[in-house]
């Protein structure tokens, strides 16, 4: 089986794979970012997963707090919002599930392994958001390398 | 029906919970849940108990899904059934699965996916 002769650094396929995930396991629908789109008010939250096969590299996913909050509540049917443990568990799986389907969109053939997710409290970034997820903003930066 | 005892294993005790309440939701007769994050413990609890599925992650820290199901195999373990619960959907995933479990699902698994698949389990067991 031969190596992949490109990077998959191409942002459609990440970006539909954050779109399937919201909508298959979240029943949340991911926007586009207005032009006015407002700074964050409130603690962010970051998940980094990184993965290892064909090519290696890192996902990072940040969102506000309350989004997570709000995905967690989706998830589980519970609100867990006080719940600091499941809350960083959920953003950790979150990025873990867009990683997965990303790297089975644009790698089928291969094998990865994916790290458990390191999650940490983030500043929001400087850059645009890469979607709207239930009205509110979520990065998504990928770093892939051989 | 004999009520099934089943172990959960992921390294997300979110997605724990998830399954475990998909496996409520099936209305399966159920005599006990347990669960393990990741294949050394799940090693642990079945050599302490008696289950009849194991629902196994793939990329867990410690011991990943993978080793788990091959040790069980190497053991030449009959039991548990194991079923894979993975957001890696490839075919290549699937082909290194063969042999190794009986269910390959997709992550987040769906209550009626766990259903049908503890239905089938639960009647073969019946049977």
């Amino acid at each position: 089986m031969n190596l992949p002769t490109a990077l998959p650094t191409d942002r459609a396929a990440l970006d539909r794979a954050l779109a399937m995930v919201a909508e298959e396991s979240f029943f949340a629908m991911i926007d586009p970012v207005p032009a006015d789109v407002s700074a964050v008010d409130g603690p962010m939250i970051g998940a980094r997963v990184t993965f290892e096969g064909a090519f290696s590299g890192a996902l990072n996913c940040r969102m506000p707090r309350a989004l997570a909050e709000e995905l967690t509540a989706a998830f589980t049917g519970e609100d867990l919002s006080a719940d600091t443990a499941a809350v960083d568990d959920l953003a950790g799986e979150f990025a873990n599930m867009v990683c997965g389907r990303w790297l089975t969109d644009v790698a089928p053939q291969w094998l990865f392994r994916l790290d458990h997710p390191e999650v940490a409290h983030v500043a929001a970034p400087a850059s645009a958001p890469s979607g709207m997820l239930n009205g509110q903003p979520i990065w998504l930066e990928l770093t892939v390398e051989k | 029906m004999k009520p099934l005892n089943i172990l959960i294993v992921d390294d997300s005790a979110t997605m724990r919970q998830f399954v475990r309440r998909a496996v409520q939701l099936s209305e399966v007769p159920v005599a006990n849940v347990l669960e393990a994050a990741n294949g050394k413990e799940a090693l642990a609890v079945i050599d302490a108990n008696e289950i009849d599925a194991l629902f196994t992650d793939i990329n867990m820290p410690v011991m990943s899904g993978p080793e788990l199901l091959r040790e069980l195999q190497r053991q030449g373990r009959e039991t548990p059934a194991r079923i894979v619960v993975s957001t890696d959907g490839s075919e290549v995933r699937r082909q290194e699965m063969e042999g190794l479990a009986r269910w390959y699902v997709n992550k987040p698994v769906r209550p009626e996916v766990v259903r049908d698949v503890l239905n089938e389990l639960a009647n073969g067991i019946a049977d």
